[in-house]
């Protein structure tokens, strides 16, 4: 006996007469679970800025989900056709704000790639040493708001005292502490000032040291553990396809990094080592970033020696009123999030034609439906933390 | 296993905890202390006068001209070396701090002070003309007693 | 006659006022103790040392504005904050603070304090329920089951205990024993410490509230006195069950020297430090691994520890 729909099957259901296939079938159509659907952010605690989610949930298992992007469009694209090329810089900071030397890097060499400018070796040390103090800086911030966010409070305070040294640093020789607009077209804006080296070595000293703090508290700590092995998988392939890039995928066992696959500055004149892990999940990424905190470290310091031993000028000089020659360029650097490329049209005059930004937390950004489905709430939260976005490189 | 039951793992952080809880704070009680910034900061920026004086600025425009956010206005008037601003505004408020004015000014004219405390009800307030860049900074630092 | 009723009110006034007392300074302390163990000072702006803290922040969401959200069920939105602090409160009537210091002595103390405890879940799933908002009622929905199955550990845990001191009564609990329960029931212990982090809501299992995630679980729509009053019963079942481990594995007030309220007291706050520190140091656990660590490892640990306990009790 066929059953046509919900009424009959619930006279039918009242009589108790019993179910066949196909009745069944309409009784699961009748008791149908509906997914919950919730807005995650733009005003959410752990979407680090104002990123937001919507989430089709069942239970508390995400069936689906979808990236909102564009809280944070300031335009500076668009902004950049309208600045001289100078005037562009102090944009550059305000894209990845955790990491403004890395910014700044990516687009002067950009440009002096396109104008063929040569740059005096101490200046490109002296941004080596700068980008890899904001890597660090960047790595710190990374981990304070990862560990919150899963719950361990403590780690964002100890990670906040060592990034407020290099802050220190930063401030000391540029002025700023977190938009520093330190480069510049064919150099760096001065030479470091007097005392900087030194402090800058206690830091190195110190900070192997402080890491051990963070290990103590997470390295091990069965509840990290589980909070993050094996959640938010990504394989190679699929992290590769969808434009991950930086330490993400360094996590799926990727080896690719600009700073060794495609050498800029001094990087090819300096030991270091690449952090790769394969384990593609949220504890890969933070062993990735963790070792290449160290890492970086080790460059700074290496930087520091030679800084010492060869004074020079810091600056090639470029005119004025800067105008490039007529063409297009690309050049990426490796930023802490990824890799960061600078797509400039020139028309010569002093404006560029257009500026596009190859931003590394927005490829990363749209990796995060495949990492999360089929995984719960809590575990979403883990997933943006470990593919470390900045909304204001995001949006732009 | 045995580790595990004994919950070494976590007494390592708990130990790392208390260590920390029995140490000294290294943070700095802002509104009664404060930190002084170094020379370099880029604070607000300020006017430098001769010694008798007399303006720097040769009203020449070049800062109006390199700021990123275009809140320099000046006017000058005078030939040569007689040559001195009349107009000049810095728009706090719109300010960037990246101190490509300072950079750039031929004659040195305009400096970094180390004063931050720019947060301000008054829109106006933040609009500075001549005579207020001119004023020592110092006054203007936020006091508490202790 | 008179005499008795007006003996009773003082005892409960003192017990109130105190117990709210401590807990509106327990949050200073919380935030005191977090603040040093993260190199930072904690509130210092209020009072030297920020020592009036506690008051200010009471003014300041006694004076806040009632929110209710446009959504909500009226009635049970007002009521399930009062549930949560009433059943908290209430509580501390069968507390022995020492020997001769209690507000009412009823031989079944351990089963009222469990009771009433669960009827204190009520509160929570109804805020979760009634405020209208997704984020409160995966909230609530979590602290159902969070509190619901801890509370059988919790229970069990304390049936080791039981067993050797053969009473429900509290006092009687502390007068048995000789020395600590602890040094009989070490397992129960850890058991009940885990069970208790979970049954009020803390680190690393305050998945209800779980600010990174649901925002802040089951009062995210709630500000003001409602609010407070969360926050306040959030803290008093803190105490209770500090005062409960003190009482039954710690000897309560006995101890050499000192006067027996001052040794219930250094052993109360030793275990409310304790929650503070767990609380500085790890993460939060996610929800389905929580219910697993209660249900696959600690439920046979504390079977087996109450089978145990009756073999030897036997056997001697």
């Amino acid at each position: 006996m066929a059953v046509k729909d919900e009424k009959q099957f619930k006279e039918l259901f009242a009589k108790g007469t019993s179910l066949g296939k196909v009745e069944e079938d309409v009784m699961r159509e009748a008791f149908k679970t509906q997914d919950l659907w919730v807005n995650m952010g733009p005003q959410h605690p752990s979407t680090h800025g104002v990123l937001r989610l919507i989430l089709a949930l069942q239970g508390e298992r995400i069936v689906d989900m979808e990236v909102v992007i564009g809280y944070l469009h300031r335009g500076t694209e668009k902004l950049g056709e309208f600045k001289t090329y100078h005037q562009f810089i102090p944009l550059t900071d305000r894209l990845d704000y955790i990491a403004a030397n890395a910014m700044n890097h990516g687009y002067v060499v950009a440009v002096e790639k396109l104008a063929e400018i040569e740059v005096p070796e101490r200046a490109e040390y002296i941004r080596v040493l700068m980008a890899e103090l904001s890597r660090i800086s960047s790595h710190l911030l990374w981990l304070a708001t990862h560990a919150l966010d899963i719950g361990a409070m403590t780690v964002f305070l100890y990670c906040f005292r060592e990034r407020e040294m290099i802050l220190d640093l930063f401030e000391m020789a540029t002025g700023g502490r977190l938009t520093t607009t330190y480069f510049r077209i064919g150099g760096v804006a001065d030479d470091l000032p007097e005392g900087f080296i030194d402090k800058c070595k206690e830091f190195c000293e110190i900070f192997p040291e402080r890491v051990k703090d963070y290990d103590d508290l997470l390295y091990k700590n069965r509840i990290w553990l589980s909070r993050t092995v094996n959640i938010a998988k990504i394989s190679a392939e699929k992290g590769l396809s969808l434009g991950l890039s930086g330490p993400s995928i360094r996590g799926s066992g990727v080896n690719w990094d600009l700073r060794r696959s495609n050498p800029y500055s001094v990087y090819d004149k300096l030991d270091f080592e690449v952090a790769v892990f394969d384990g593609c999940d949220v504890y890969a990424r933070y062993l990735v970033r963790r070792k290449e905190m160290l890492e970086s470290c080790k460059i700074v310091k290496q930087c520091l020696e030679w800084l010492e031993k060869n004074p020079g000028p810091v600056r090639a000089k470029v005119p004025k009123v800067f105008k490039p020659p007529v063409g297009e360029v690309y050049a990426a650097v490796e930023a802490p999030k990824g890799e960061l490329g600078y797509y400039i049209v020139s028309d010569g005059s002093t404006r560029p034609y257009r500026i596009k930004i190859r931003a590394p937390s927005f490829a990363n950004l749209m990796s995060l439906p495949e990492m999360c489905k089929g995984h719960l709430v809590a575990d979403v939260i883990a997933a943006i933390g470990s593919i470390d976005i900045v909304l204001g490189e995001v949006d732009r | 296993m045995i580790a595990k039951a004994f919950m070494t793992d976590l007494m390592q952080g708990l130990q790392r905890t208390l260590k920390y809880f029995f140490s000294k704070p290294v943070t700095v009680q802002y509104p009664k202390e404060k930190l002084t910034p170094f020379p370099r900061f880029r604070g607000f920026i300020r006017l430098v006068v001769n010694e008798d004086g007399s303006h720097k600025c040769i009203a020449c425009g070049q800062c109006a001209r390199v700021c990123p956010a275009g809140c320099i206005t000046v006017k000058g008037e005078g030939k040569g070396k007689e040559r001195h601003p009349v107009v000049f505004d810095i728009n706090f408020g719109r300010c960037i701090y990246c101190a490509y004015c300072v950079e750039i000014c031929p004659v040195d004219a305009l400096e970094t002070t180390g004063f931050y405390e720019g947060a301000e009800y008054d829109l106006d307030w933040l609009d500075f003309d001549i005579n207020k860049l001119l004023e020592d900074y110092k006054k203007w630092e936020r006091t508490f007693k202790k | 006659m008179l005499h008795e009723i007006g003996l009773a009110l003082l005892r409960i006034i003192v017990v109130f006022g105190v117990a709210l007392l401590f807990v509106a300074y327990l949050t200073y302390l919380e935030r005191k103790i977090i603040g040093h163990m993260q190199v930072r000072m904690g509130p210092m702006r209020v009072g030297p040392h920020g020592l009036l803290q506690p008051i200010a922040d009471g003014l300041k969401l006694f004076f806040k504005e009632d929110i209710v959200p446009y959504e909500a069920y009226k009635l049970t939105f007002y009521v399930a904050p009062l549930i949560c602090l009433v059943c908290a409160l209430v509580l501390f009537a069968v507390i022995p603070v020492s020997k001769s210091f209690m507000i009412t002595r009823i031989n079944i103390g351990l089963l009222y304090v469990l009771s009433i405890a669960s009827v204190g879940v009520l509160g929570i799933i109804l805020a979760g329920w009634a405020s209208g908002s997704k984020y409160s009622l995966l909230g609530g929905l979590r602290s159902a089951a969070q509190m619901f199955s801890y509370e059988i550990f919790l229970g069990f845990s304390l049936m080791g205990p039981l067993m050797i001191a053969g009473s429900l009564d509290l006092a009687k609990i502390v007068e048995v024993q000789k020395v600590p329960m602890l040094i009989y029931q070490p397992v129960a212990f850890v058991i009940y410490i885990i069970a208790a982090l979970g049954e009020i809501n803390r680190v690393p299992f305050d998945l209800p509230e779980a600010e990174s995630e649901l925002v802040a679980g089951f009062h995210t729509e709630y500000s003001g006195m409602k609010f407070a009053y969360f926050f306040l019963a959030e803290y008093a079942n803190m105490l209770v069950v500090s005062a409960i481990a003190t009482i039954v594995f710690l000897a309560g007030w006995k101890g050499p020297f000192l006067p027996g309220w001052v040794w219930f007291l250094i052993k109360l706050f030793a275990f409310v430090y304790f929650f503070i520190w767990v609380r500085a140091t790890f993460p939060r656990y996610r929800y389905d691994q929580f219910m697993q660590i209660g249900w696959k490892i600690m439920l046979p640990i504390v079977l087996a520890n109450i089978v145990v306990t009756g073999i030897v009790m036997m056997l001697i």
